[in-house]
């Protein structure tokens, strides 16, 4: 259908227990995810909260371990995070005791690439991020738009194969958010790299992604895949916008309400 | 520095008031002027009562056994610290040894310690390390603790190990619980080595000066010594660790100056 380049990531029921502690009773929460990215393929997960959205992505990244199923990278199990891999958190935890420039080199220091090398990619990261003038400064000195800015960068610096962001605009104002999707888009179109999206956001996912998942309330499925043929930079009025907008928000909708009937019975 | 010194301004008026009044007995609280005189006089050599009270040389001794003792614990506890903080195993092995070890008083240490290393530095250094330990171990684990393990992941899938991680994340990220474990563990340690002092009279340190001067009845070099020792945390703290601070987490945004 689409001018995707060979399967990157590929899912194959994969489940999720997270067993009960002592202040949590066990939950079920992802019950069988398959799902296939391609190679250059911009693809959002979208659920409402508490789906296990993040969690299948924090599988993906290797920092979870899933309880069935496995997902492949190239064709090989994920078992532990790796330089294959790049990570955008919503609270964007960049190292405060390191500048700018340190943070965004931090991964090509320590998989021991030249100090040219370092200067080089930083400079060029600054300027595609708009973060140029800022090097020397420490994440506290930056607003919030600023430091996820220098995330994104971070995540880019060691070239990984693969960008996973989880839920990365959602801590932002409203104006600050349109700003960073715009440029992320414009950003994205000029590597093209695999990118896995997680938000709660259908306005968002259809800005950017060219394939949506939407996760069931947990625990959960795949339950529709919307695939987004629109031209970028796309339009929040266009037609085609609008209409597949209500079309995944109506979809979304139905499990929103699952989950809050479940939260009802359960308070 | 006007606000800090203003508090213990108007103490120090208020006790030289009380002290030449005669409301308390000026012997037992000597004026604050007439005990810095006397404290200056006894940074030049001189005779009283047969012992040498020479200031410098009392202050230079106890602060070397002080250094060593809390040196040697901070090198080594807060590197056990942060590994207790992120590995469950270290954790679950050292966690009931120093649970079960650090209500005991450090003083408590002292017999014992004086029959395995004799009456000397050994013995006063030994047990100023015993009472560094523990601020140290506990704050540096929980230091590791506070941060998000995202810091963790953000590195490893940067393709960070070990020792990286170890070094370039879990240090600096707790590094304000660190400063604060260190600064708790000084303290610890004067209180430890001026008793220590006290019990094991080697004829040097603040704490021998202010114990041997009570049997002249020299109340003057004792509030001199105490005043020694009050200064000398003072300068630690603000110099040292005010510095320290400045330089690291203040400049870094994860703690306010005040």
């Amino acid at each position: 259908m689409n001018h995707f380049g060979p399967v990157k990531i590929r899912a194959s029921k994969v489940h999720k227990y997270f067993a009960s502690t002592p202040f949590t009773p066990g939950v079920n929460a992802l019950e069988e995810i398959s799902l296939e990215v391609h190679e250059g393929e911009f693809a959002a997960l979208i659920g409402p909260s508490g789906c296990g959205k993040s969690t299948f992505l924090y599988i993906v990244a290797g920092f979870e371990k899933a309880t069935g199923g496995e997902v492949l990278l190239d064709g090989k199990r994920i078992t532990r995070p790796g330089p294959d891999r790049g990570i955008v958190f919503q609270e964007y935890v960049l190292f405060p005791w390191l500048t700018v420039e340190q943070n965004i080199t931090f991964g090509l220091e320590v998989q021991k690439k030249s100090k040219q090398e370092c200067a080089g990619r930083c400079r060029d990261l600054l300027e595609v991020t708009g973060l140029t003038g800022f090097e020397r400064s420490y994440p506290h000195m930056l607003s919030g738009g600023m430091q996820q800015r220098v995330a994104i960068a971070r995540a880019l610096a060691y070239g990984p194969e693969v960008l996973l962001m989880d839920e990365p605009f959602g801590a932002l104002d409203a104006q600050t958010k349109r700003r960073m999707i715009e440029d992320f888009v414009r950003l994205w179109e000029s590597f093209r790299k695999t990118v896995v999206f997680v938000t709660h956001s259908v306005e968002e996912a259809l800005a950017l992604a060219d394939t949506i998942f939407l996760f069931s309330f947990r625990p959960s499925r795949i339950k529709q895949v919307f695939p987004i043929d629109l031209d970028r930079p796309r339009e929040i009025g266009h037609p085609g916008f609008v209409q597949l907008q209500k079309e995944i928000l109506d979809s979304l909708d139905e499990e929103v309400e699952k989950m809050m009937r479940l939260e009802h019975a359960g308070s | 520095m006007v606000r800090f010194l203003f508090p213990i301004f108007v103490v120090l008026v208020c006790w030289e008031a009380v002290s030449r009044l005669e409301w308390a007995n000026p012997i037992l609280l000597p004026p604050p002027t007439r005990i810095a005189a006397h404290t200056l006089n006894l940074l030049s050599p001189q005779e009283v009562g047969g012992v040498g009270f020479f200031l410098e040389r009392h202050v230079a001794i106890s602060f070397f056994r002080i250094m060593v003792g809390y040196l040697i614990a901070a090198s080594t506890c807060t590197i056990l610290g942060l590994l207790m903080g992120v590995n469950k195993r270290t954790y679950d092995f050292f966690n009931p040894i120093i649970t079960l070890i650090m209500p005991i008083p450090s003083l408590a240490w002292v017999p014992v310690v004086i029959l395995w290393l004799g009456l000397g530095n050994k013995t006063i250094i030994f047990v100023t390390m015993i009472a560094s330990i523990f601020p140290v171990i506990y704050n540096s684990a929980a230091g590791v603790r506070s941060m998000t393990i995202k810091h963790i992941w953000a590195a490893q899938t940067m393709g960070a190990g070990r020792l990286t991680i170890f070094l370039k994340v879990l240090l600096p990220g707790a590094m304000p619980y660190i400063i604060a474990g260190h600064k708790l563990a000084l303290g610890r340690a004067w209180r430890a080595l001026v008793a220590t002092e006290m019990v094991v009279a080697t004829g040097y340190g603040l704490g021998y000066l202010i114990f041997e001067a009570r049997t002249f009845m020299d109340t003057e070099t004792m509030y001199g010594g105490i005043a020694m020792i009050a200064l000398l945390g003072l300068l630690i703290e603000k110099v040292a660790f005010g510095r320290l601070e400045r330089l690291t987490i203040e400049k870094w945004g994860m703690s306010r100056s005040l």
